[in-house]
C-alpha cells in the first residue's frame, strides 16, 4: 500500500475490504475532502424539490431516509440481526426501515443522534459543495485542492466509487473507426452538396484502406508543412502556461477578486465573484477614463457625467434620457443613505429591435460610474457566457451561484454578502432568454447575496437600481416559459417569476436603428420581418441572395449560420476542406482521449469518435480537426477573464502535440 | 485517394487560440506570440447511446459554420444564412422559427452583405411572433408612455 502510516486503521478482519485497503486519518486540512453523495437521496427526490420550502415527511421519504441513515451510522454486520430481532416480518413491511431505525436511534451517542437528525438536510448540490471546497481552500491558503469532488452515482451508491478505466484503443481499431466515419462524413457531404448545389465537396475518399496507411508514420518522419502549426514543446513550458492561465489577469479592481480560473458555467461553478466589478475593455477607449482628469471629486449633477460620458460614448436623446435618469437614481442613493422617501427602488426595462442600442447604455453608465469612482457598484449579468462577454459582464449563475432548478445554497458565504452590499446597480442583459422560473430565482438568490431572508418582500434584495434588457422578438429560453408568457398556474415559481416581472415598471424602448443606421431599404425588410408582414417582394429580394451555384462561392471565406447542428458539422467540414484545399494545407484529426466505468463495453469505437460536439451537453468532439488558421470557436466557458467562454471566435493558430503522440497516419 | 485529412494518435496537449482582429488579451508567456492562449482539454461526462462515458478533449471546433441560437448578439457585415424550415428540425414552434428569421436577419449591418445558403418559400419567411408576445408589446409600449412623462414630471 502507498504511503501507508502506523496512524491508519485496518479495516475489521470480517470486512471484505480487509487486507486490500486501509482507512486513512486526515492528518492536515488539505487531505480533506468534502464528502458529496451526488443524486437522489430517495426515489421521490424530483417531487420533493418542486414543493416550495422544503419537502413533506411522508413514510415513504422517512423510510428512505432511515435506510440511509441505518446504512450509515450501524456496523455493516449488525444490521441483518437487528432486522431479524426488532421486525421479523420486514420483508412484508414497507415501512420496516423506518421501524428498526426507530428503535436503533435512541441508542445512539448524542453525537451521533445529532449527525443523524441532519441527515435528510445533507443533500447539497455539487455547485455548493465546489464553493465550501473553495471557501476551505481561501482558509487555509492552499491552491492544491481537488476541485472535483468524488462522485457518486446512484448506481455505485452505497459501494465505494468504481474506478473508471481509460478506453485504450489500438491504433488499427482507431485507424479503421476513423476511415469508416470519413466514408460517412463523406457521404454526407455529398448529399448536402446535392441539396445546396452551388456547394463542391473537393474530397474523395478510396472504400478501401489503402495498405499504406496501416503503416504507421512516426511523427518525427512524417514531413509537416512547415506552416502546419503543429509542435511538440518540452513538458515544463506547457505546465508553466497552464500556472499562468491560473493566475488572474491583473484588473483594474484587484482588492476582491480571487484566483478564480476554472469554467464558470459548469456545475462546479466556485467562483461566484469572479469579475464582480465590470472592467472596461482596452479596446474601448473607455480604459483611459480610469485616468481621466475629469474622475469627479465633488457632487456633480447627472448632467455633468452624462457630458462627460457622451464625449467617450455617444448616445442618442433616449438613450441619454435613460442613463441620465440611471444615474440620477444612483447619485440621489449616495447623497441619501438614510432617507427612506428618496429610496424608490427602480425596476426598469430597457427594450428595442436588434441594434437600436442597448448595450451602448450599458457602457455609458459604466463609464459613468467608473467616472464617480463607483464603478464596483455596477453589476452586470447575462444569461449564457457570450451574452456576457458582449457586456464584460458574468453569467448570473457566476455572479450568484446559482444553477438552474436548484435552490443552491440558503445562505451566502460572508465575502459574497460583503461583495454584493455595496452594489447600486444590477444589469441583467439578454433577458428574452431568461425564464419566469429563473427571475424568480435570481430574485430569490439575490436575497441571499444581500443577507436577507427568503420572505423578506422587497425584490431583488433591495438593490436600488435594477435594469433588465434585451428583446423579446429574439430567441426565448431554451427551457422554461418566457417573462411575456403566462405562468402555469400549478408552477409556483413561475408564478412568482410572473409577479417580479410585473413590478417592472419603469419601460424605455429604443426605436433609433443603430446598426443598419446607414441601409433604409434593409431596415424597412427587417421591420417586416419583425412583424411577420414580409411580402412577396422580400421573398423576390431574398431569394436574388441565394449564393450562385455556377460560381464556387466561398463558403470558407464568409462565416454561414444554419439551423441544425448536423447541418452545422456538414457545412463545417465542406468549409474546412477548402479552406484547407485552397492553402494547400493537410486537416488533423485528434481523437478524443475516454475513459468508462467497466460496465461499459457495448460501445463501438465508430460510435464514440463519431459524435462531435452537440450543445452544452456535449462540448467537445469526438474528433477534433484541425487546419491551421481556421477560424475556430470556444464550446464551453473557458476563461472569462481572457474573454474565453462558450461561443467565442478566433482563430487556430497551431497545436501542441501531446509529446507521446508519435504516430500520424492518412485516412 | 484522399490525401488530405491526418490522423493523430492522441488528443492535443493544447490548441493555441488567437482572438479576432482588436479583441485582444495581456496573456503572455515564454514561446507563444503576444495574444495567443493556450487551451487546454476538459474532461466532461457525456452519454452516447445512453451509455455515460469520459470525454477528454479541447472543447473547441471549427466556426466556418454557426446554428442560429449561437448568432445572436453578433453582428456581421457578411454572412450566408439559412432561412429554410427544415422539415427535420423538430421541436421547434412558429415563434422559434420567427425567432430564427429575425434574428439571423437582423445580425447583418447591410442587404450587401447578405447571402442565402437556399432558396426560400413564402411559407418559410412568413412566421410572425406569437400573439402573446404581441399583447405584451402594447403593454409595455403603455408603460412606456407612463414612464417618459412620470421622468419628465420629475425634472420639472
Amino acid at each position: 500500500m502507498r504511503d501507508a502510516s502506523s496512524a491508519d486503521c485496518s479495516y475489521d478482519t470480517a470486512h471484505p475490504r480487509h487486507a486490500t485497503e486501509t482507512q486513512r486519518l486526515v492528518k492536515t486540512l488539505s487531505q480533506l475532502y468534502t464528502v458529496c453523495v451526488h443524486g437522489s437521496l430517495s426515489q421521490f427526490q424530483q417531487e420533493e424539490e418542486t414543493v416550495r420550502r422544503g419537502h413533506s415527511i411522508t413514510p415513504a421519504i422517512q423510510n428512505d431516509v432511515a435506510e440511509v441513515s441505518l446504512a450509515f451510522f450501524i456496523p455493516w454486520d449488525k444490521i441483518p440481526s437487528l432486522f431479524t430481532l426488532h421486525c421479523p416480518d420486514h420483508a412484508l413491511r414497507n415501512d420496516a426501515n423506518s421501524h428498526v431505525w426507530s428503535i436503533i436511534e435512541p441508542t445512539l451517542a448524542p453525537h451521533l443522534r445529532q449527525y443523524a437528525r441532519n441527515f435528510s438536510l445533507i443533500h447539497k448540490s455539487k455547485e455548493e459543495v465546489s464553493i465550501d471546497i473553495s471557501l476551505r481552500a481561501m482558509e487555509t491558503g492552499s491552491t492544491e485542492y481537488r476541485e472535483d469532488p468524488v462522485i457518486m452515482s446512484d448506481d455505485d451508491f452505497p459501494e465505494s466509487p468504481v474506478q473508471e478505466e481509460t478506453w485504450n484503443f489500438s491504433t488499427e481499431t482507431l485507424l479503421m473507426a476513423c476511415h469508416h466515419i470519413m466514408s460517412l462524413w463523406h457521404k454526407e457531404d455529398l448529399m448536402m452538396a446535392q441539396r445546396f448545389r452551388h456547394l463542391d465537396v473537393n474530397w474523395s475518399h478510396s472504400a478501401h484502406l489503402q495498405e499504406q496507411n496501416l503503416s504507421s508514420l512516426e511523427l518525427s518522419t512524417f514531413s509537416f508543412y512547415p506552416s502546419s502549426g503543429l509542435r511538440i514543446l518540452p513538458e515544463n513550458i506547457i505546465q508553466q502556461w497552464e500556472r499562468q492561465l491560473k493566475t488572474p489577469v491583473p484588473s483594474s479592481s484587484t482588492d476582491d477578486s480571487l484566483d478564480v480560473t476554472n469554467d464558470f458555467m459548469a456545475p462546479s461553478s466556485d467562483d461566484i465573484d469572479d469579475g464582480l466589478q465590470p472592467l472596461l475593455q482596452s479596446e474601448d477607449d473607455l480604459s483611459t477614463l480610469q485616468d481621466s482628469p475629469y474622475l469627479l471629486h465633488e457632487d456633480p449633477s447627472e448632467a455633468t457625467v452624462i457630458d462627460l460620458v457622451s464625449q467617450q460614448v455617444p448616445l442618442n436623446t433616449k438613450q441619454r434620457l435613460v442613463v441620465e435618469k440611471i444615474i440620477r437614481g444612483a447619485l440621489s442613493w449616495k447623497c441619501h443613505p438614510y432617507d427612506n422617501s428618496k429610496r424608490d427602488q427602480m425596476l426598469l426595462y430597457i427594450g428595442g429591435e436588434a441594434g437600436t442600442g442597448k448595450s451602448q447604455i450599458i457602457k455609458a453608465i459604466v463609464a459613468a460610474m467608473t467616472l464617480l469612482r463607483r464603478q464596483d457598484e455596477v453589476i452586470l449579468m447575462a444569461p449564457t457566457g457570450a451574452a456576457a462577454d458582449n457586456i464584460n459582464g458574468n453569467t448570473y449563475h457566476t455572479s450568484l451561484g446559482m444553477s438552474i432548478g436548484k435552490k443552491g445554497n440558503p445562505k451566502a458565504p460572508q465575502r459574497i454578502q460583503r461583495l454584493w452590499a455595496n452594489k447600486t446597480i444590477m444589469v441583467i442583459d439578454e433577458i428574452s432568454m431568461v425564464d419566469l422560473q429563473t427571475l424568480s430565482t435570481i430574485n430569490h438568490r439575490c436575497k441571499i447575496a444581500r443577507a436577507l431572508s427568503a420572505d423578506s418582500p422587497e425584490l431583488f434584495g433591495g438593490l436600488p437600481i435594477v435594469i433588465v434588457m434585451g428583446d423579446f422578438f429574439q430567441f426565448p429560453p431554451v427551457k422554461g416559459l418566457p417573462l411575456w408568457q403566462e405562468p402555469r398556474q400549478n408552477k409556483e415559481e413561475e408564478v412568482a417569476g410572473h409577479q417580479i416581472w410585473l413590478r417592472f415598471t419603469d419601460v424605455i424602448i429604443l426605436d433609433e436603428q443603430m446598426r443598419q443606421a446607414t441601409d433604409l431599404e434593409f431596415q424597412d425588410l427587417l421591420h417586416r420581418a419583425r412583424n411577420g408582414r414580409l411580402t412577396t417582394s422580400d421573398l423576390d429580394l431574398l431569394n436574388s441572395k441565394v449564393i450562385p451555384a455556377l460560381d464556387p462561392f466561398q463558403i470558407d471565406s464568409v462565416v454561414s449560420v444554419v439551423k441544425l447542428n448536423t447541418h452545422r458539422h456538414r457545412l463545417n467540414h465542406l468549409a474546412m476542406t477548402q479552406f484547407a484545399r485552397r492553402r494547400k494545407q493537410r486537416i488533423y484529426l485528434f481523437p478524443a482521449r475516454h475513459t468508462r466505468l467497466p460496465s461499459v463495453q457495448h460501445l463501438h469505437a465508430e460510435d464514440i469518435f463519431e459524435q462531435q460536439d452537440e450543445g452544452v451537453s456535449i462540448p467537445s468532439q469526438g474528433l477534433f480537426l484541425y487546419t491551421p488558421e481556421m477560424p475556430i470557436m470556444t464550446l464551453a466557458n473557458i476563461n472569462s477573464s481572457l474573454r474565453l467562454v462558450n461561443g467565442t471566435r478566433g482563430t487556430a493558430t497551431g497545436v501542441i502535440m501531446e509529446p507521446n503522440s508519435k504516430t500520424c497516419l492518412c485516412v | 485517394m484522399d490525401d488530405i485529412h491526418v490522423l493523430c494518435s492522441k488528443p492535443p496537449r493544447c490548441v493555441l487560440f488567437g482572438h479576432i482582429g482588436s479583441r485582444k488579451t495581456s496573456f503572455e508567456a515564454e514561446d507563444l506570440d503576444e495574444g495567443i492562449i493556450p487551451v487546454f482539454p476538459i474532461v466532461r461526462s457525456i452519454t452516447i447511446k445512453n451509455h455515460s462515458i469520459r470525454r477528454t478533449q479541447v472543447p473547441m471546433c471549427a466556426a466556418f459554420c454557426l446554428t442560429d441560437y449561437k448568432v445572436q448578439g453578433q453582428t456581421f457585415n457578411e454572412a450566408i444564412l439559412d432561412l429554410r424550415n427544415d422539415p427535420t428540425i423538430r421541436g421547434r414552434d412558429s415563434h422559434r422559427k420567427f425567432c430564427s428569421l429575425y434574428v439571423q436577419l437582423s445580425r447583418l449591418t447591410s442587404l450587401n452583405g447578405l447571402h442565402l445558403l437556399q432558396r426560400v418559400e413564402m411559407s418559410d419567411i412568413s412566421h410572425g411572433p406569437h400573439e402573446r408576445l404581441i399583447c405584451e408589446m402594447s403593454r409595455l409600449q403603455t408603460l412606456e408612455k407612463q414612464t417618459l412623462a412620470n421622468w419628465a414630471a420629475e425634472l420639472s
